[in-house]
């Protein structure tokens, strides 16, 4: 992807509502310019476009979900390819889930393919199957049946669900399929939390985003397939921990679970990746003690020492222990960037197995998988490449990712290596930096959010290419923004300026950049006023009239619509007493859509008198512009109307071009 | 650097030049903080790190931080005062 590709896009993302012409004067670049790449953006994703509706940049859920892919790197170049995947894991979660008697009509109605494609994507499907124990089954009477033991059927389920819930848009399929809305989905966040709050422990937010929806699947396979079933964990007794009862209160809503369901559910959220904990694990001498050994094998290992060992430490503690839960109990872990990493990362991923196996294989049930492996070594990576801290740095910023433990642990460092010139105050999760008040310059984030500190999106694995274009990304940011080229200069000349006027010296410098900005062609586009944009009213106009006579003028010139005015009329007879621009001067307005700025100064000359009864004979009709072109002349017009005398004297004047003066002379 | 923020309903108009004289009020008396405009709708939001809530509509709810009267700003009727707020606010 190109870099003008990736800085629209992303601005695409992270502010949805954009037009074409604002996104071209944020990039310095051309309208038509950006038209193009934008098509160009649009034909690469697999389903979706981007719409450019009258100028405006419309996407939709699904869109966004696609964008982010091509953004982060997973979206798969071959769209066909990846729709079968799509359709094959569909197919075998509503096999799994729903007891609706499929066949192979049902299911090509489903799907809207025909019956030949399922055919072939049942032949496939059998054949996956069988290699993990299931079998398929058809009967006229049940249809299409998965069996096998319902165990191994609910762990599957539930991968099923995580794989779908990492590709471009299956969130909004799995939404589609399986009834999924806003309200279940937030219930069953609110449950997590009570449990988070009361078990003392912290998910990360993906699992706290994913979790609802698996949880929310798994309920419908238990209701819908109610026979019954056992399981036993050989080496925990989870009837008898203190998080048991707890989780189990927070389900108690659904009669139908049976106490193996519920046990089951906590195991789902007892193996969750979680950043924070306050309750020490069950073996924890076992566990304490084999990390030990595991810290030391790495240090011989690869012949180094690590900065604040004991907090190295324990990130490894919180993550081992879900990690340890899920190795018993046999489930398996996605991990989107397994085969990234063991690429990139040969030897420290061998030396990571391998201190793993020595130090854990008494406790597990077997070895680590490679993806758990990878989880491991990306904390153990991301330490490696951590120093002491210096203060060189004059721009502050954070790492946030949905995952809070080891990718963005090996981001931050990455991140820290690449830009000396910013000081990273860590890695967090969403939820964590919400609740810290941090002030920084930049958020770094793997995935789009919306806020008014300048976010730049990046991949959770940085490889050559897209380092070079993250550097160009900030490069361009520092050099642009006058705020920041004045705290960087200020910073670079620091111990000549006395500490106390430095504050003042980049407000100083700050303003000279601002003014070079102004010169820049949108500022020059601002609205100027003529003798059109001033009507003179003689007769005599009504409250409930003068919004509308204030306006004819701009629906005349085109400008705007009836809609326009319709929307002006319901919120400025709501709230006048607030849409004011100078002591008894209206300024009736609303947000704009599409229409192109303007601006009408009425002037009655038989006073209206609003509901208070109390009378004006100034009102100014606004068509507000998207960059705020129109504020300049806002405040200006603010400041000649609170000159004394002045307003009596624009009511006074017989002509237009009086009044024009009158408003220019300052 | 202390931050103001400036509300109104839609965020395009009357806060936005409230917000830009309270920007010039500011540079005038050589004070430096960050001013910015928002609609009411994201106020709760941007909120948290701010110092100083300019009000332009009649404010649900306390914040805990000073609150001045945005009109005031407008209309010049006891704007005096709402500057004075607002210098001790940012000191």
């Amino acid at each position: 992807m190109i870099i003008l590709d990736r800085e629209i896009t992303n601005l695409i993302l992270v502010q949805k509502h954009l037009s074409v012409e604002e996104i071209a004067n944020h990039l310095s670049t051309e309208k038509n310019k950006v038209l193009e790449r934008i098509h160009l953006i649009s034909e690469r994703l697999p389903h979706e476009s981007i719409e450019v509706v009258n100028g405006e940049v419309k996407i939709s859920e699904k869109c966004v979900d696609e964008l982010y892919a091509s953004l982060v790197g997973n979206l798969s170049s071959n769209s066909n390819e990846y729709e079968v995947d799509l359709r094959k894991n569909l197919i075998e979660l509503e096999l799994i889930v729903h007891s609706n008697h499929h066949t192979l009509q049902t299911l090509s109605d489903l799907f809207y393919v025909s019956k030949n494609t399922v055919f072939s994507d049942m032949k496939y499907l059998k054949e996956e199957l069988r290699n993990l124990n299931f079998h398929v089954t058809y009967s006229r009477k049940d249809g299409y049946q998965i069996n096998g033991s319902e165990y191994l059927i609910r762990n599957h389920l539930v991968q099923l669900i995580n794989e779908l819930l990492k590709t471009a848009y299956g969130r909004s399929c799995l939404i589609d399929r399986f009834n999924i809305n806003k309200s279940s989905i937030s219930m069953f966040k609110q449950k997590l939390e009570c449990i988070e709050d009361e078990i003392m422990i912290r998910l990360t937010d993906e699992q706290l985003g994913n979790l609802p929806f698996i949880l929310s699947i798994l309920l419908q396979r238990m209701q819908n397939f109610p026979k019954p079933w056992n399981f036993k964990v050989e080496k925990y007794d989870i009837r008898n921990t203190l998080e048991f009862p707890i989780i189990k209160k927070q389900f108690s809503e659904f009669s139908f679970l049976k106490d193996v369901d519920l046990l089951y559910l906590s195991l789902h959220i007892l193996s969750s990746n979680r950043i924070e904990s306050a309750l020490e694990f069950a073996d924890s001498e076992e566990i304490n003690s084999s990390v030990n050994q595991f810290i030391a094998l790495l240090k011989e290992k690869l012949a180094i020492d690590f900065v604040k060992e004991t907090d190295f430490k324990s990130k490894i503690m919180l993550h081992i222990q879900p990690a340890i839960f899920r190795n018993i109990l046999g489930f398996r872990v996605n991990n989107p960037l397994t085969e990234r990493f063991i690429n990139e990362h040969y030897y420290v991923f061998k030396a990571v197995a391998h201190a793993a196996k020595k130090s854990f294989g008494t406790i597990l049930e077997h070895d680590f998988s490679d993806e758990e492996i990878v989880y491991l070594s990306m904390i153990v990576l991301g330490w490696m490449y951590q120093t002491e801290e210096d203060n060189s740095a004059y721009y502050k910023a954070v790492v946030l990712c949905f995952n809070g433990t080891s990718v963005s642990k090996l981001l931050l460092e990455n991140l820290k290596d690449m830009f000396p010139d910013i000081e990273f105050i860590g890695a967090f999760s969403f939820r964590q930096f919400e609740q810290m008040n941090l002030e920084p310059d930049f958020i770094f984030t793997t995935v789009p959010m919306k806020s008014r500190i300048t976010t730049i999106i990046v991949p959770p694995f940085l490889e050559p290419d897209s380092r070079k274009q993250l550097r160009k990304v900030v490069s361009k940011l520092l050099s642009q923004d006058p705020k920041r080229k004045a705290k960087g200069i200020v910073y670079a000349i620091k111990d000549l300026i006395p500490e106390d006027k430095r504050e003042l010296a980049e407000l100083a410098l700050k303003s000279f950049f601002d003014k070079e900005e102004e010169k820049r062609p949108i500022y020059r586009e601002r609205i100027s006023l003529t003798e059109e944009n001033i009507s003179v009213i003689d007769s005599s106009v009504s409250w409930d009239n003068c919004v509308e006579a204030a306006f004819n003028p701009i629906i005349s010139r085109g400008n705007i619509g009836s809609d326009y005015i319709n929307k002006c009329k319901s919120i400025f007879y709501s709230n006048y007493q607030q849409m004011l621009i100078g002591p008894k001067v209206y300024l009736p307005h609303a947000t704009v859509t599409k229409e192109s700025a303007d601006l009408q100064i009425t002037i009655f000359k038989q006073a209206v008198t609003n509901p208070e009864g109390d009378p004006f004979q100034l009102m100014v009709a606004l068509v507000p512009e998207k960059s705020n072109a129109h504020v300049p002349l806002l405040l200006k017009l603010n400041d000649v109307f609170l000159e004394r005398g002045r307003i009596e004297a624009i009511v006074a004047c017989k002509s237009r071009k009086d009044i024009l003066n009158l408003l220019e002379r300052r | 650097m202390k931050r103001v923020i400036v509300a109104c309903g839609s965020g395009v108009a009357t806060s936005q030049t409230v917000a830009s004289k309270v920007k010039r009020i500011l540079s005038e008396k050589k004070i430096s903080a960050e001013v910015e405009a928002v609609d009411i709708k994201s106020l709760d939001h941007l909120i948290k790190n701010c110092d100083v809530y300019v009000a332009i509509t009649k404010p649900k709810k306390a914040y805990g931080i000073p609150t001045l009267n945005g009109i005031a700003f407008l209309t010049g009727l006891g704007m005096d005062a709402e500057v004075e707020k607002l210098i001790a606010a940012l000191k």
